[in-house]
Parts: C-alpha cells; sequence; structure tokens
C-alpha cells in the first residue's frame, strides 16, 4: 500500500507541495501541519521530499567562461565584454575600420575589374563599363589612369592602416601608473596568491587519488566478474565433459557386456 | 540604484544599448543555467542562451509586460530547448562531468571543507543530473523553474500554459520519480546540508 494510499486527507498532493515549498495559505499549512503529526505516511513522504530537495540543490551547472577572476589576478583589472551578443565585432581579431577601409577595397577592385569609368559631361554623369562603347582613346586613358590612381591610393592606404594596426598590437601596454605600489601590500597579496595555489593543488591531489582509488575498485569489482564468470563456464564446461566421458564409457561397457558369450 | 527589468527594458525599447546589455548581465546565468539542465549540454546550453537574448531583443518592441521579463525569457528559452531537443530527436544527453575540473571545485570549496565532502557533493551531483534526465520533461520542466529559479505555482502555470494544479501535480510526481531513482542510485544525502 502507497502512502498515498494510507491517508485520506484531501487533495493530499496539493496540500504537501504547498507545504514543501511555503506557498499555502496560513491557514491550510497550520492544517497541514497538524495532519502531518498524527499520519506517518505523510510525514514519510515529507521528510524524503525534503531529502530530494537537499540532493537538486547540490547540482550546479558548470561555469561558462565569462570575466576574469579578480581575486585569482590580485587586483581589478578590465573586465571580459559583458557578452558575446555585442563583441560581435572584435570576435575576428580586425576592428571595424579595418573592416571598412578592406571593403572599400573590394569595392575599388571590383571596379576596375569591371573597367568602370565616371565621366563628366555637359549633358550629365555618365557611367560607362568595359563592355559598353569606348569613348575616345586620350578621354579613356585619362579616366583609367585616374581610378587606378585611386585604387592604388586605397591599397596603400589600407597597407598603411595594417601596419599600424600591427605595430600597435605589438607594442606592450603600458604599465598603469596611477598610483605607487606598496611592496609589502604586494608580498602579501603574493603570498596569500601561493597559499591558495598550494591548498588547491593539495585538493586536487587529494581528488585525483581519489578518482584513482574509485577507478581502481571499480575495475577490481569488473575483473573479479569476469574471473567468476569464466570459472563458471570453465567449471560446467568441464561438467559436461565429465558427463559425456561418462556416457561414452557407458555405452562402452554395455557394448562389452552384449558381446560377452 | 538598481533599475528593476521594467525599466530597463523601456529603456532598451528607446533604443538605450546599455539597458538591454544590463539585462543580459543579469540573467545570462540564470538563462544558462536552465538550458545546461533541460538540455545537458555546455555548448548548447550556452548556444541556447545567446539565442535567447537575439530573439528577445528583437521582440523587445512587442513585449507589453504581460509577464514578468524574466519568465518571458524563460519561456523562450525553453522553446528553445524543446526544439533543440527535437532536432535531436532523442531524449536530452546528459553530459557527466566526469572531468570536471577539480581545481575549480576545490578553489569554489570553502579551505576548511573536507576532501570527503567535496567528493561525496561531486558524486551526488552526478547522480542528481542523471536521474534528473530519466524525468518526463513537463516534470523536470517543473521542478527545474521551481527548485533553480524561485517562480511561484502561478508563474510557472502561467509560463507553460497550463493550470495551477497540473503544475503542483507535476511537481509531486517528479518529487517521487526523483525520490525512488535516488534510493535506487544508492545516493545518500547528507542530513546537515543547508
Amino acid at each position: 500500500m502507497t502512502n498515498h494510499e494510507l491517508c485520506s486527507y484531501g487533495d493530499r498532493e496539493a496540500a504537501l507541495i504547498d507545504f514543501l515549498y511555503g506557498e499555502s495559505d496560513p491557514g491550510l499549512r497550520t492544517a497541514f501541519e497538524q495532519h502531518l503529526a498524527e499520519c506517518p505516511a505523510c510525514r514519510a513522504d515529507a521528510l524524503a521530499f525534503r531529502t530530494v530537495r537537499r540532493a537538486l540543490a547540490g547540482w550546479a551547472p558548470p561555469e561558462p567562461i565569462r570575466a576574469l577572476d579578480h581575486a585569482a589576478l590580485g587586483g581589478p583589472r578590465l573586465a571580459a565584454p559583458p557578452s558575446e551578443l555585442h563583441d560581435r565585432s572584435r570576435r575576428n581579431g580586425m576592428p571595424v575600420w579595418a573592416r571598412v577601409a578592406a571593403a572599400v577595397l573590394c569595392v575599388g577592385v571590383g571596379l576596375g575589374a569591371a573597367n568602370v569609368r565616371v565621366t563628366s559631361s555637359p549633358t550629365g554623369l555618365e557611367v560607362r563599363t568595359g563592355w559598353m562603347t569606348p569613348p575616345t582613346p586620350v578621354t579613356a586613358r585619362t579616366d583609367e589612369g585616374d581610378w587606378r590612381t585611386e585604387v592604388a591610393d586605397l591599397r596603400n592606404a589600407l597597407t598603411t592602416l595594417q601596419n599600424t594596426q600591427a605595430m600597435l598590437a605589438s607594442r606592450p601596454q603600458p604599465v598603469d601608473a596611477g598610483e605607487p605600489v606598496d611592496e609589502d601590500e604586494l608580498l602579501r597579496q603574493v603570498k596569500a596568491l601561493i597559499a591558495r595555489s598550494e591548498r588547491r593543488q593539495q585538493s586536487e591531489l587529494a581528488l585525483r587519488i581519489g578518482d584513482v582509488v574509485t577507478d581502481l575498485q571499480a575495475q577490481r569489482r569488473a575483473d573479479l566478474a569476469r574471473i567468476d564468470r569464466t570459472i563458471g563456464v570453465v567449471q560446467s564446461n568441464t561438467g559436461l565433459e565429465v558427463l559425456r566421458q561418462r556416457e561414452m564409457l557407458n555405452s562402452l561397457a554395455v557394448r562389452v557386456s552384449s558381446q560377452r558369450p | 540604484m538598481t533599475s528593476t527589468d521594467e525599466e530597463l527594458v523601456a529603456r532598451s525599447i528607446r533604443g538605450d544599448a546599455d539597458s538591454f546589455n544590463e539585462l543580459i548581465l543579469r540573467w545570462e546565468r540564470p538563462i544558462y543555467a536552465l538550458a545546461y539542465r533541460t538540455i545537458g549540454r555546455e555548448e548548447d546550453a550556452r548556444d541556447v542562451c545567446q539565442e535567447t537574448f537575439l530573439r528577445a531583443f528583437r521582440a523587445l518592441p512587442g513585449f507589453r509586460g504581460q509577464a514578468k521579463f524574466s519568465s518571458w525569457l524563460y519561456r523562450i528559452t525553453l522553446n528553445l530547448c524543446r526544439d533543440w531537443m527535437r532536432r535531436q530527436r532523442r531524449a536530452p544527453f546528459v553530459q557527466v562531468p566526469e572531468d570536471k575540473d577539480p581545481v575549480e571545485m576545490a578553489a569554489a570549496a570553502e579551505p576548511s571543507e573536507a576532501i570527503e565532502d567535496l567528493v561525496a557533493r561531486r558524486d551526488l551531483a552526478r547522480i542528481v543530473e542523471r536521474v534528473m534526465a530519466r524525468l518526463p520533461e513537463e516534470q523536470r520542466t517543473a521542478i527545474l523553474l521551481k527548485e533553480y529559479h524561485g517562480l511561484t505555482f502561478q508563474e510557472i502555470a502561467d509560463l507553460v500554459g497550463c493550470p495551477l494544479s497540473t503544475i503542483k501535480t507535476r511537481l509531486y510526481q517528479g518529487l517521487t520519480v526523483l525520490r525512488r531513482e535516488l534510493a535506487k542510485e544508492g545516493a545518500a544525502v547528507p542530513q546537515d546540508w543547508l
């Protein structure tokens, strides 16, 4: 018989859940508490559910990698960007202005490949591409020179920008010389870091040893089980063989006795 | 003075990116925790978390405040998790963290916590993760939202779209299954926890 069947309290499940999570009406809670005092089944369920909730409380997801650990680094540091959502521009390693310059260069190269020519005439702005009838040679040569020069300029500008970016990236970060460093405080912090690291290493070592022992025991149990099974198989095979031999001997004995005069 | 979710939402709708960033900072971990506990994979949980905020950002102009902002986020997360599970076409695969870094655990633990307690806590967490994965989806969702996110019964009922009594029934049934499964796994919960 389940606890549910042992108790006739009205809407027992809901009352138990309300009681467990503290969301019941005060009057109803008092009534249920009185019932708990008299009903071992409900008391057992309430206790068991509290134990389950305690177990659930110990389950935490792994921490996602986010900002730097300020305490471990011994001081305030610039936190990592709060979310990748707003940091996509930096994820590829190239700042926005470099990407814009690269896009402009690509457009310029594309225009050059399409042999685009833009001319200004009394009738207005003329745009010609490579497959249209070319203008007079003198004019065409001048226009080609203009946009080719522009593309070359863009290319040079982009190269300069990239070189500047590389140079800035390789330059070591200047030390913030805001306040003078207190050596004693620094020494204290370093000692604290070392002590914390030593404690962590000891804990890690103990946990690793625990893991190894657990694995060894599991392996030992598995090996023993396999040995048991193997011995069992050997025993049954041996038994079968003995039985076969006996049957052969019996049939031989019968044959011999039947052949005797 | 800390702004409420509603104030931050209103500012975000008016175009204040910092306000939305503040909302992300505030709710990123609970959303990630819900996603991880639902689908059991770190990488996918991070993807679900990011996708939740992306969808929330896009749908923010349509958010009228009928429910709490957090409940709205939870609903988006649960829908994304459900879509993920449908795509996977299998029960949620729970990655038992066999290689969970003991250094992290040791760092998170109080210096005076005994190693035996640390190991026991880790082993129990693994067992809990396994048995939670065996629960039916609706029971698991109810327990996750109640135990780890502190929603009231009514909020859970509104979020999943079912009556209050159904939520209580799911919680009761879920806890009953967990009780049985934890006993089967031989899980021992120290009496002095919490």
